[in-house]
């Protein structure tokens, strides 16, 4: 695999199931990232090396025959390479790249922890001000920003917004594409 | 020869400090010589100095030996090349010892050029400045200045006043001080008025101090200068200055200090108005805004702290207006906080009488008119103008933002979004993830040559078929893997699709560029079926985004379906 350049082999890598060294170990950017981070994450050039990476990621992943095992891994790989396109210089990228990591180690551990508080969190929750619970739900949506501050995480926000926006733009591409592309295979079959 | 200096020393202060170092150099050099004899230093610093700079800069000149019997006109000379020498050294930030050198040399060019006469003693001054240390003989030196009536001394004393003064207010200033190309014009002209100006006020240090302060504020204006920490010999330099005068000076250099004068000229000229009223410019410079976005860099203790904070801002190295710091709060932070501020002449002056308190805060944010001072309220402020800067920013991203206003609803409106866009990447990664399981199954089909309805003379071309392919990651400068199969597929196929035009013309510019070796291909061989479709996909995603790129070569999708094109693709490749 000497060809294939060192993402193609990162995410080989990452797609299987075995401990990794992390490509991105360099960033030791704090968290204050600057605002022009968002600005690439617009450009045309961008999408299309991350379509060219997720094409080739799923290429490598072993698909199960399941749909939403498939769902989820296709989503897992897209969310992964989108977090290698980030460079490491968001929370939000480090922390999605940081979930498979977590799974081996952890596996199910970390998953049943939070359970039990869950109860008194909530309550203890609806006693905050709106701004407070919104801030929040945010934190929980955008990945690994759980205890950050407030202008951290709108940062944080802005950036993963413009880098899913063009995730959602550059799978659709790929996804029109393809199944612009299927209708004739069909027919191949019976052609044959 | 002697007009050569004052042109030069004209021509400074526009460029750049560093552009500043090349214009003297060729006449300024032989002042360095003239003065060498006089003074003895001079050698060792010139030395240092240029172990620093660029060493042809004064080398050349070293061996031109010219001697000048008038030190007047070498000495505004001297002065430019020595500030076009400190430029040059302090363009060199790492080496601090020989701008300490430089400063005590300038220190000391200052001294000379005053008393041309009295060449011993700016001598022994310099000398003193060297040795770092000889109290007496600095206090003597500045005594005596100030004690003469005389115009010579009298420049000698503003001279010495202002470097002393300067030494005293700031270590990184003295830097700025020294690269300020402005200076040496400065110099020129002071000795082009005649000291006949300088008389009427040179007698009191203060005036001096706030002409000094006066023409650091605009050094500080520029662009990055290097703070260099020059501060065991400005200490002893500013204690060798006096107490009382120091304190004085302080003050009013502070105030100085905030005046935003961008242009140097303009400092000139505002300062043989002002320089006698030392409170009157204090209120004008309240009326002037700098921004100060200190990261807490000189944090010099001693005398004036509000000097240091003016400094700091010399990282903006803006003509724009900078806010004073209003010397309270600890705010640490790294953003700087521009605000509109109008200036509080109260405020402005409790700060300034001030000067032992130590610069804490990073941030130096001016209250606005009528709103809280203390440092409570401001960290508050500049807190609130980030999140609102970062709403702002959002309320940009996020499409319908622009009716809602408040942080709540605006949170609501994120947090739906990135809900909705969650949403969409999920459901297109299982629309993909039944394309890619659909694709697998048909994959098969494609390897057969009949799969290539309009291709099959292509197909039959293995070999070729991989250099087609492998220039479509090439389209993005990675190794290509990929069949070029697919790529003759893809104008059958997507005939019906819109992107025909891109596909093809993005196939041509494949075709053009660069090809990898066919390691991928042995690879790409053995993931035939999937190859097949992610090259497909490769080359389909190229063709949709590829509008921007390479549109040029005209492609016939017809060569494409002949045979001959391969051969055809193989000489481009």
């Amino acid at each position: 695999m000497a060809s294939f350049d060192s993402s193609d082999s990162e995410t080989l890598r990452e797609q299987s199931n075995h401990k990794k060294r992390r490509k991105i170990g360099h960033h030791t950017a704090a968290d204050h990232n600057s605002a022009a981070a968002a600005v690439p994450w617009r450009s045309d050039a961008e999408q299309r090396i991350y379509s060219r990476r997720l094409v080739e990621a799923l290429r490598r992943t072993p698909l199960s025959p399941a749909r939403p095992r498939a769902a989820g891994q296709v989503r897992e790989t897209a969310d992964r390479v989108l977090a290698v396109a980030a460079r490491g210089r968001t929370r939000w990228s480090r922390a999605i790249l940081a979930r498979r990591r977590k799974l081996w180690t952890h596996h199910e551990k970390a998953k049943k922890a939070p359970r039990n508080g869950l109860k008194r969190t909530t309550e203890r929750t609806n006693r905050l001000p709106a701004v407070q619970k919104k801030t929040r739900v945010l934190s929980r949506l955008v990945p690994g920003c759980q205890k950050i501050s407030f202008p951290n995480l709108l940062e944080e926000a802005m950036d993963y917004i413009s880098a899913l926006e063009m995730q959602v733009r550059a799978m659709s591409a790929i996804a029109e594409l393809l199944s612009a592309a299927e209708p004739r295979r069909p027919e191949s079959p019976a052609a044959r | 020869m002697e007009n050569q200096f004052f042109l030069n020393a004209g021509v400074s202060p526009t460029p750049h400090p560093l552009h500043f170092e090349p214009s003297p150099p060729p006449s300024s050099m032989p002042s360095w010589q003239s003065l060498s004899p006089t003074m003895g230093i001079q050698p060792t610093v010139l030395n240092c100095a240029s172990g620093q700079t660029q060493d042809c800069f004064y080398n050349p000149s070293w061996d031109k030996s010219t001697d000048h019997a008038h030190h007047r006109q070498f000495d505004s000379s001297a002065l430019s090349s020595l500030v076009s020498s400190l430029a040059a050294a302090s363009s060199n930030p790492n080496n601090m010892s020989n701008e300490n050198f430089i400063i005590r040399e300038l220190v000391g060019k200052l001294g000379a050029i005053g008393s041309s006469d009295e060449i011993p003693h700016p001598l022994a001054v310099a000398s003193s400045y060297m040795n770092n240390g000889n109290s007496s003989t600095n206090t003597s030196c500045y005594t005596t200045p100030l004690s003469s009536p005389p115009k010579v001394h009298c420049l000698v004393n503003e001279k010495l006043a202002n470097s002393g003064g300067k030494s005293m207010a700031l270590n990184s200033s003295v830097a700025e001080f020294s690269t300020d190309p402005g200076f040496a014009e400065r110099a020129a002209k002071f000795s082009c008025f005649g000291s006949r100006s300088f008389s009427d006020r040179s007698v009191q240090l203060r005036v001096n101090n706030a002409e000094l302060a006066q023409r650091s504020a605009p050094v500080m204006e520029h662009g990055k200068l290097p703070r260099v920490s020059s501060s065991p010999l400005l200490k002893t330099l500013g204690s060798q200055m006096g107490t009382p005068e120091n304190k004085n000076s302080a003050y009013q250099e502070q105030e100085k200090m905030e005046v935003t004068n961008s242009q140097e000229e303009s400092t000139i000229s505002e300062q043989t108005p002002n320089g006698e009223t030392g409170v009157k410019t204090s209120q004008d410079v309240n009326s002037r805004k700098r921004k100060a976005s200190s990261k807490g860099k000189a944090k010099e203790t001693s005398n004036s702290i509000n000097p240091t904070k003016g400094v700091e801002v010399s990282d903006d190295s803006n003509s724009k207006r900078s806010k004073t710091n209003e010397g309270e709060g600890n705010e640490n932070g790294t953003v700087k906080v521009e605000e509109e501020s109008k200036a509080l002449d109260g405020k402005q002056n409790k700060s300034n009488s001030k000067p032992p308190e130590p610069p804490k805060d990073y941030i130096h944010v001016r209250a606005r008119r009528g709103q809280a001072t203390d440092s409570h309220s401001l960290a508050e402020r500049v807190r609130r103008e980030k999140i609102s800067e970062r709403m702002k920013l959002l309320q940009d991203l996020v499409p319908g933002c622009n009716k809602v206003t408040g942080k709540a609803l605006m949170l609501d409106e994120i947090i739906n979004y990135v809900q909705s866009l969650q949403r969409q990447v999920e459901f297109l990664s299982m629309k993909l993830a039944s394309v890619n399981t659909r694709m697998d199954l048909s994959i098969e089909s494609l390897t057969s040559k009949d799969v290539f309805q309009s291709n099959n003379s292509l197909a039959t071309h293995p070999n070729p078929i991989f250099p087609l392919d492998s220039s479509a990651p090439a389209f993005y400068g990675h190794q290509p893997q990929q069949n070029p199969v697919i790529h003759n597929n893809i104008p059958n196929r997507t005939v019906s699709h819109c992107s025909v035009d891109p596909l093809d013309t993005s196939l041509c510019q494949n075709l053009g560029m660069q090809l990898s070796p066919l390691n991928g291909f042995n690879e790409g061989s053995s993931q035939f079926p999937l190859a097949f479709s992610e090259d497909d996909l490769n080359t389909i995603v190229q063709m949709g985004f590829g509008q921007t790129v390479n549109r040029k070569t005209p492609i016939q999708s017809p060569s494409f379906n002949g045979s001959n094109n391969v051969p055809q693709m193989k000489v481009e490749l």
